[in-house]
């Protein structure tokens, strides 16, 4: 592979097919998917043609009927004067067709699913479009589903899911400026943004972050996430993605810019604010009521999933006094006898969950019933049982699993930070807990996403920004867009 | 500089670690305490302490929550408190007690360092409720029986709780009654718990109030007294309250319950002469009549009112004078609304007010309201 | 490097945290008793003239920090002596208050705990969060500050019940002398303390009205107190209050609503500790931007993380017991007064002569 670029460069096409055809086989040595099809004119054999392809990039029937069948059946094609021409403007049926004499352009073609055809007597050659491979159906997303609104889903296609936003945003102010990622892989990605929305500071943030970008292959969005992101080493992502194109135009909409991969079902949306995390995309096809409530769960879900270990034990075990007595005479009698410090059975309960939730997710479903049983009889159950852990820290254990799964896109977050408040709440009780609580707020408020402070409306407390954060505010009532991120702050159109 | 940080960190992670929990406690290993009774031993030189810890080991075969006593002695409270370690082998827990008994002599003796203890140790709270003894030892009414909760201090504090409904005994907390010591003008006061029979066995029951001295305890004011007690601080949430209708049938009863009351004193200073004006506004609700004359309608109700409004003049003028005769001892906290109303007057006889408080002229005047009559609107008729 | 930014909301907040700061936590308006709200109320009434020295400063040299504003007025060498002075008072200021903050925990909750721990824990994330800037302190007390206050609030109702107004009275009844030496202590902790925001003022935006943040603070910081401190006499009684070293928590200490809704005091002391963060902070990110001044640092931030440490050490050897601590209240008002007041007023008297002079000067040759 690494052979294609490099001596490419010093190969110049001459008059003669046989050459041509030489060249380009030699650049592809020892590459068997390249087909090379020589053919010339019934009548006039003299008119000698050969394309390239590669095998398995290219539909068949576009190169039988609409390059193949016309030249060779043409009665009154003559190899003479500029036939190249002829050929390029009058037979040859194709919606895109270019003609060079260079080439890397010629090798670049190829690969990407395009014909290349050479003619006798000519130091140029066409490029003919043939891409027809076979791709996935448009599908709903697994890991997205609603129940409301569109049920349509990326695929693995570029062209189609730059299709299915330009489908539902059809104004003229929306680009799509291609590039090119992966110094291997050649990656065709994808920048859009509405222009007159879109704040271009962002948008020139963006345009020098992917220069920088050098890896040798983007198959993943996540590739180039975690190259660009503004805090490396932080566990909070500043780009955010999906899977939805009805996400990314709502995106776009709001002044974001999208940023869609070939290869990859996965679209990634920048500036990406914390309270993003906890916005789903049904929010906005419900009811707003039941959507803010939605919100704030899934916002008490994320405090309860991350603090309520810490929090109880540092109320056990250095707070009594703060315990209502009944309760703290419950828990003191479900302690008797268990032989562990509430800290250890804490991080064992907590790390067995995980390695369940972990053996959960990527084994076949029919295996899952089985694990779950396993999971909640045996170790739950028994473990009390026999007294090795206490009943309070399994329900303690089982309230931050379910919790911790109702934003899933947290929940690295949320186990990173749920360990460290653990362990200074076993240090300090709740001013422990405290500090570490701080410690995270501060890192919070100093992370950037491209020049956007993440908690953006997360400490403001006008009306109008807090429209759409902790909830969801009716959608006439939205007027204008987050500010920061967009050029053209008004929503609604003005009387 | 990379190197530097991984070592600053790992060297933070181990001072973290091996330093150790200092605080860090399992409840397990506590052993939580509901309630203390402080005795003297008979030489006065030593303090008797009966703790009473909940027994969690028991809980988990009968699953009922049960009591054990532990006893210790020691020099000062604190010492005797740390001498229970002894027994107990766990710490004890002082945060959840809800109760503190105290003998009657140590309540004339050492009441001050009971309470300097309490608001001192950050464990015990400044919540707690102290009770005196009527009986010759606080410590057994730890040991008798239980009527709700199998924990005799948490029943203490339930009856305190309930006490509400009743005010026959003052509800003062800690805090409240430290108050009280310290301030100028007011006595201190406590509930009072005894000991009574019920169903042939003996249990403690609260019976008034223990009236303080400055930090001396001097005696007790019956539950009857100890109402109207509450009537002058205004501390009354609730209670029954009965009289006598006519003078020549005093088995004609009527029993009002008590649902609101406002008390107002005012002090009035004329011709050099101090005399307290005490007014109380009662919101009452006929609730027993064992007579078939008719209250209910006007005419009888104002008889009712006017009757009513008497007898509890005259009982809370009666209570007043047995504790200026008795006690001599301010606990109506008059000195302290002198000295809040007209603090240059106070300041003149401050010094002697527990004389000027013997002979204090008050005036009590009575109004009460008849909210309603419960659930009946006429009095049973006797059929012939 | 970028120049920090922070909204005036931001910096009104900033100073009533400051404000509410330590004084929540040792209270230090317990010699006026029943009187403590007249003298909480003089007090703001003194501040104002001292609160207009600081905005006048501000105003006069906008864009310039207390350190650039000595340096041009006094030049070079008095200059670097009263930066020096100032930045001394931060730095012990920051130590005084993260002792009493390490006091309190060890008290109150943990007796065997080292309080050196507490405080190792405290420095760390003061170094964390003046790297991160002071845009993010910002961010961060805005966040922080509405929760406190709703904390706050709603204690201060829930304990209402527990009040009792005769505790309020008599009026003035030990006369002026006591009101007046509680009202000094408050004006020189916490209201004159807020001289150190003239360290960081130049953060503001350029049309900022500085008196009109620093009066609005006060205010708003002074009624918080006055209302805080009224309800502990209303709720706790005069001599509880003298008897105990935490008042503030004390009287939360008491609160029970029915019986689910008591021993909530953990909250108040988490309120304690997050205000007094934030007002070590400001005390060390004043001594620092004034040390880096002096040792021509380019970024106070490089200087930030050793005098955090030199603080923790100061503030172990500066009280051998908590007894101290109120012993040292005595003092301080006249150790405090130096900074707050007198070298304030100096520095404005030569500031405006110059500036005077100046303006003539400019005028003349035309």
């Amino acid at each position: 592979m690494i052979t294609i670029m490099t001596p490419a460069r010093n190969y110049t096409l001459s008059t003669s097919l046989q050459k041509n055809v030489e060249i380009i086989k030699e650049i592809f040595l020892n590459d068997d998917t390249l087909i090379h099809r020589p053919f010339e004119n019934q009548r006039n054999p003299d008119l000698k043609c050969c394309i390239f392809y590669i095998d398995g990039m290219i539909d068949a029937n576009i190169i039988n009927k609409n390059i193949i069948v016309p030249i060779t059946r043409n009665p009154v094609l003559k190899a003479e004067g500029n036939i190249i021409n002829h050929l390029q403007y009058q037979i040859i049926t194709s919606n895109e067709i270019q003609k060079t004499n260079d080439t890397n352009q010629l090798v670049t073609a190829i690969i990407s699913g395009d014909t290349v055809l050479f003619v006798e007597g000519f130091p140029e050659a066409l490029i003919i479009n043939t891409k027809g491979w076979k791709t996935r159906s448009i599908t709903e997303p697994v890991s997205e589903r609603v129940l409301r609104g569109s049920r349509e889903g990326f695929t693995e296609s570029i062209i189609m899911n730059l299709s299915m936003i330009r489908r539902k945003i059809q104004t003229p102010d929306l680009k799509f400026e291609f590039l090119v990622l992966g110094n291997q892989t050649q990656t065709k990605a994808c920048i859009c943004y509405i222009d007159g929305i879109v704040n271009k500071k962002i948008l020139t943030e963006l345009y020098q972050r992917l220069e920088n970008f050098n890896l040798d292959g983007a198959l993943g969005i996540n590739y180039i996430q975690e190259c660009i992101k503004d805090h490396p080493l932080s566990p909070f992502k500043t780009t955010g993605n999906t899977e939805r194109p009805d996400i990314v135009a709502a995106k776009l909409l709001e002044g974001r810019i999208a940023l869609i991969l070939d290869g990859t079902p996965v679209a990634m949306t920048v500036p990406y604010l914390f309270l993003e995390y906890f916005q789903s995309n049904e929010d906005y096809y419900l009811n707003f009521y039941f959507a803010s409530i939605g919100r704030l769960l899934r916002i008490l879900g994320f405090i309860i999933t991350t603090s309520v270990p810490a929090i109880y034990l540092a109320l056990v075990t250095f707070h009594q006094e703060l315990i209502p007595t009944p309760l703290i005479l419950s828990i003191s009698a479900a302690r008797q006898d268990v032989p562990f410090p509430s800290i250890l059975e804490l991080i064992i309960l907590l790390t067995t969950f995980e390695i369940l939730r972990e053996a959960g997710t990527r084994i076949p479903t029919y295996i899952g019933q089985a694990l779950s049983i396993v999971g909640a009889l045996v170790l739950g159950q028994a473990a009390v049982q026999a007294r090795f852990v206490s009943a309070p820290i399994v329900i303690v254990v089982a309230l931050t699993g379910i919790t911790g799964l109702m934003v899933p896109s947290l929940s690295g977050v949320a186990i990173l930070s749920r360990a460290s408040l653990l362990l200074l709440s076993a240090l300090l009780g709740l001013y422990g807990y405290t500090f570490g609580v701080t410690a995270w707020l501060i890192h919070l408020f100093r992370i950037h996403s491209f020049g956007v402070p993440f908690t953006l409306d997360l400490t403001s407390f006008h009306l109008q920004d807090l429209k759409d954060t902790a909830i969801r505010a009716p959608w006439w009532y939205m007027k204008y867009r987050p500010k920061q991120i967009t050029f053209n702050r008004r929503r609604i159109k003005s009387d | 500089m990379k190197k530097n940080a991984l070592l600053f960190s790992i060297m933070l992670i181990t001072m973290l670690l091996l330093s150790g929990c200092w605080n860090y406690r399992e409840i397990d290993k506590l052993a939580i305490v509901s309630g203390l009774a402080i005795d003297k031993n008979a030489q006065g030189d030593q303090f008797l302490l009966t703790a009473e810890i909940i027994d969690l080991k028991e809980t988990m075969t009968q699953s009922k929550i049960a009591s054990r006593k532990i006893e210790a002695k020691g020099e000062s409270i604190f010492d005797a408190m740390r001498n229970m370690i002894k027994i107990s082998a766990k710490k004890l827990y002082w945060s959840h007690a809800k109760a503190i008994v105290v003998s009657k002599d140590v309540a004339t003796q050492d009441i001050v360092s009971i309470v300097d203890w309490i608001s001192r140790d950050h464990e015990a709270r400044i919540t707690l409720n102290l009770f005196v003894s009527k009986e010759q030892t606080a410590s057994e009414l730890l040991f008798q029986q239980s009527v709700t909760t199998d924990i005799r201090s948490f029943e203490m504090e339930d009856m305190l709780m309930g006490n509400r409904s009743l005010s026959k005994a003052p509800n003062v907390k800690v805090y409240e009654f430290m108050n009280d010591l310290s301030e100028e003008g007011i006595s201190g006061i406590l509930p009072a718990l005894g000991i009574t029979m019920n169903m042939d066995e003996k249990t403690a029951e609260l019976s008034g109030t223990a009236v303080f001295k400055k930090e001396k305890f001097i005696g007790f004011l019956d539950e009857e007294d100890s109402k109207f007690l509450l009537f002058v601080k205004d501390k009354i949430k609730g209670g029954v309250y009965t009289i006598k209708v006519e003078e020549e049938s005093p088995n004609e009863i009527i029993t009002l319950e008590i649902f609101k009351n406002k008390t107002k004193i005012t002090p009035v200073y004329n011709n050099d002469i101090l005399s307290i004006m005490i007014s109380t506004t009662t919101e009452v609700a006929i609730e027993e009549q064992n007579t078939t004359n008719n209250y209910i309608d006007e005419e009888g109700r104002k008889k009712l009112i006017s009757i009513a409004e008497k007898t509890l003049e005259q009982d809370v003028e009666n209570t007043i004078k047995k504790v200026q005769q008795d006690f001599g001892s301010d606990i109506f906290g008059f000195g302290r609304i002198v000295k809040a109303e007209m603090p240059s007057l106070w300041k003149t006889m401050d010094k002697k007010w527990d004389t000027i408080f013997k002979d204090l002229e008050v005036h009590v005047n009575s109004e009460i309201k008849i909210k309603n009559s419960s659930l009946t609107s006429a009095p049973l008729k006797v059929g012939d | 490097m970028k120049k920090e930014i922070i909204s005036s909301k931001q910096a009104v907040m900033m100073i009533l945290m400051f404000m509410i700061g330590s004084t929540l936590v040792i209270g230090g308006s317990s010699t006026a008793k029943q009187d403590a709200g007249i003298a909480i109320f003089l007090s703001i009434c003194m501040a104002f003239p001292i609160f207009f020295i600081y905005a006048r400063l501000l105003q006069l040299f906008p864009n310039k920090n207390l350190f650039d504003i000595i340096e041009q007025v006094f030049g070079k060498f008095i200059g670097k002596i009263m930066i020096v002075l100032f930045s001394w008072y931060f730095f012990h200021l920051g130590a005084l208050v993260l002792r009493n903050i390490t006091e309190f925990v060890q008290i109150v909750s943990f007796p065997e705990t080292p309080q050196f721990f507490v405080a190792f824990c405290i420095g760390i994330l003061l170094i964390y969060m003046i790297y991160s800037g002071l845009e993010v302190l910002g961010r961060f007390i805005e966040f922080i500050l509405p929760i406190i206050l709703v904390v706050i609030i709603s204690t201060i109702a829930i304990s209402l019940g527990k009040s009792n107004v005769t505790n309020l009275k008599p009026m003035l009844y030990n006369g002026w002398q006591p009101i007046l030496k509680t009202s000094f202590l408050l004006l020189t902790f916490p209201f004159a303390e807020t001289i150190i925001f003239t360290t960081i003022f130049d953060s503001l935006p350029a049309k900022t009205n500085p008196y009109k943040i620093y009066f609005l603070s006060l205010l708003m910081g002074g009624f918080l107190l006055l209302v805080i401190a009224l309800r502990n006499i209303l709720v706790l009684g005069t001599s509880n209050i003298f008897n105990h070293y935490f008042p503030t928590y004390s009287a939360v200490l008491v609160i029970s609503i029915g019986k689910f809704l008591e021993r909530i005091e953990i909250i108040v002391s988490i309120v304690f500790i997050l205000s007094s963060f934030v007002k070590t902070n400001l005390c060390l990110l004043g001594a620092s931007i004034g040390f880096s001044k002096i040792f021509h640092f380019d970024d106070y931030r490089q200087i930030t993380a050793p005098l955090c440490f030199l603080m923790l050490m100061l503030s172990f050897i500066l009280y051998h017991s908590v007894m101290e601590i109120f012993e040292w209240l005595e003092i301080y008002p006249y150790y405090a007064i130096f900074f707050q007041v007198i070298l304030p007023v100096l520095l404005l008297i030569v500031a405006e002569i110059k500036t005077r002079l100046s303006m003539t000067k400019k005028g003349s040759p035309s």
